[in-house]
């Protein structure tokens, strides 16, 4: 028994609670399959937790993906812009006008369709997002545009993102080997001539880009003086939130002028707020946090039951209430504690899985797991201090 | 540790318990029923006290009342020289560490060794504390073999028998050496001979120590041990 080893470090000076016997980490540790169980149940909440926020914060994060890549510093969309992938129009010319504000070095349209995309192996049909490009001045920075300028030049060039999803067909292989791959979309004849890499968004499965005009071929009722979205470049140095200003003061509301940054948190709040995503991932948190809190509100519990009279005695032998609650909330947070680092490993095995399996941008952030580790602590002291009711209306004269 | 009071002799101190016409009632179903009537009572440094009587007469009512268990609700109530009329309940907490309890269960800690057990009787006290967890070590290894148990020390309650539990608990009672001990049928769960060395030990924790012992016991083979017996009936005292 090495804890009855006289040392000398024990008779330093420090907190009385470190003088005493640990009683809740003995009790804790007394049953060790019990607590292995605690273990397993509070590990088991808190990766629910986790792959809740997981999954929605992919979800939020990878609407920005295209976004991020937008080659220019402020985007002019429709008024009634709510996120990307909506085709809503604004007339080329509105465009045209910023040219004349001072600051603005260049425009260039960025066109965005939605079509139905034909997958050739199963004959179904999935969900694609097309942006249209002008290819001397791209309006997103797309790495394989920039190592191959000449990528978009042919007149029906078209390429396809290899993190698409599957459903789309193996579209890459078939490219990588025979140089291209021919499909429909919506009944029109479309030829993947080659691959880029961005990652869906939600709007779509299947991400493909191709030139402006080459996009009037997929979407022939659009009018050729419309485009979905304008991308405004400035010269170096100039000050975005100017521009947007002056660019306001003409412009009529039909049109708005966003910074990329607004643009994104347009994006992230349409998906969290316009969508029933936050509220399903909410309460997938909340359902953690509650099936987290029972287990160790039933643990605790049954063992304030349990020993009922054993706390009693403490307190009849000098122990105030708050010596005696505290060790409940001591058990309590040191289950937290013991559950926190198997629950982030496996975690991040199942980001891993979930990033790979829906081609999300689901990361572990030190953010996320500070957070659901706060969740777990609340959560393992809340159910801790209902646990103690019984403790703090035990009378230590019953135990006579 | 408090200081210990000077004794020239046993009986010539300043008692350790002092009651005077003390009642006592219970509220059940919104019904008073009174528990002790008219208790007058003074225990001195040194004295071995055993309190007799019928089931429900009011003797563990008592007994919770000398511990400080329970407030006094009139009368006179003096334990270690605190006041317990309407004692709140920080007095009462500070109070009960100065006494020994020994309760007619053990309520050891079953997660913990006979010698923990008897070390968390000690580190209720923030002078036992400050002199270090092998001296309190010590001192418990010291009083579980003085009640038979050196070489349980390290057992926990449920390897060890009936017997054996209680008397950790009286270990734990008597370690940090109370100037009061209260026991309810310590010896109920003992054999003979460890009933017979258990009461010994509270002799001499009166003896040398000058504490004060107060024993509900129906064990006629230990009343030899006490300096005087008193009887409840009803909640009244009738001999003593």
């Amino acid at each position: 028994m090495a804890e009855i080893t006289p040392t000398r470090r024990l008779r330093l000076p420090c907190p009385s609670l470190l003088r005493r016997t640990p009683l809740a980490w003995r009790q804790a540790i007394h049953r060790p399959m019990r607590l292995a169980a605690a273990i397993a149940g509070v590990s088991f909440a808190n990766v629910l937790v986790f792959f809740q926020l997981g999954l929605s914060g992919g979800l939020y994060d990878s609407q920005k993906r295209p976004i991020e890549r937008i080659n220019g510093q402020l985007v002019m969309v429709s008024g009634r812009y709510l996120y990307l992938g909506e085709q809503l129009n604004i007339p080329r010319a509105r465009l045209t006008q910023a040219l004349g504000v001072d600051g603005v070095r260049a425009v260039t349209p960025l066109y965005i369709g939605i079509s139905e995309w034909l997958n050739r192996d199963t004959r179904q049909q999935k969900q694609a997002l097309i942006f249209g490009i002008t290819p001397e001045n791209p309006a997103l920075r797309i790495q394989e545009l920039a190592t191959d300028p000449l990528a978009l030049q042919r007149s029906d060039s078209l390429l396809f993102d290899t993190r698409s999803k599957r459903n789309a067909g193996p579209v890459a292989d078939v490219v990588r080997r025979d140089g291209s791959y021919a499909t429909e979309l919506r009944g029109v004849r479309a030829v993947i001539t080659g691959l880029f890499t961005l990652g869906v968004t939600f709007a779509a499965d299947i991400n493909l880009i191709t030139s402006n005009t080459n996009f009037k071929n997929y979407f022939p009722d659009q009018s050729s003086d419309d485009i979905q979205m304008g991308v405004i470049q400035l010269e170096p140095g100039v000050d975005p939130l100017r521009v947007q200003a002056t660019l306001r003061s003409f412009l009529d509301p039909s049109v708005k002028v966003l910074t990329i940054g607004e643009l994104e948190a347009t994006e992230v709040n349409y998906w969290r707020r316009n969508t029933s995503f936050g509220i399903i991932f909410g309460l997938g948190v909340l359902v953690g946090l509650v099936v987290g809190g029972i287990i160790v509100y039933q643990i605790l519990y049954s063992d304030v039951s349990d020993h009922l009279s054993e706390y009693a005695t403490l307190k009849a032998i000098g122990y105030n209430d708050g010596f005696v609650v505290a060790i409940i909330l001591q058990e309590s947070l040191i289950l937290a504690l013991l559950a926190f680092g198997p629950s982030f490993l496996l975690s991040l095995g199942l980001y891993g899985f979930l990033a790979r399996s829906t081609s999300l941008m689901v990361v572990m952030t030190a953010q996320r797991a500070l957070l659901v580790f706060l969740f777990t602590l609340a959560m393992c002291g809340a159910s801790g201090w209902l646990a103690t009711g019984k403790l703090r209306r035990l009378d230590p004269a019953e135990i006579f | 540790m408090p200081a210990e009071p000077p004794i020239a002799g046993p009986w010539s101190a300043e008692p350790l318990i002092t009651v005077e016409h003390l009642d006592h009632s219970f509220t059940e179903a919104g019904q008073s029923k009174r528990v002790l009537s008219d208790i007058n009572l003074s225990v001195h440094p040194g004295e071995v006290l055993i309190l007799t009587g019928p089931s429900g007469s009011g003797k563990t009512t008592l007994l919770t009342m000398l511990g400080g268990l329970r407030a006094a609700q009139c009368g006179r109530l003096t334990i270690l020289g605190e006041d317990l009329l309407h004692a709140s309940a920080a007095t009462l907490t500070r109070l009960r560490r100065q006494v020994g309890f020994i309760f007619q269960a053990h309520n050891l800690l079953p997660y913990l060794t006979a010698l923990d057990n008897v070390r968390v009787g000690l580190e209720v006290h923030p002078a036992w504390l400050d002199r270090g967890r092998a001296a309190m070590d010590a001192s418990a290894a010291a009083m579980l073999e003085r009640v038979g148990l050196a070489d349980r020390r390290y057992y926990y309650p449920e390897k060890l028998s009936g017997g054996q539990k209680q008397r950790v608990a009286i270990a734990r009672a008597l370690a940090p050496a109370p100037r009061l001990l209260l026991a309810d049928e310590p010896t109920a769960a003992l054999d003979r001979d460890s009933g017979r060395a258990a009461v010994e030990l509270f002799r001499q924790l009166a003896d040398h120590q000058h504490a004060a012992i107060v024993m509900v016991t129906h064990d006629n083979k230990v009343l030899d041990i006490a300096d005087r017996i008193i009887q409840l009936e009803e909640g009244r005292l009738v001999a003593g």
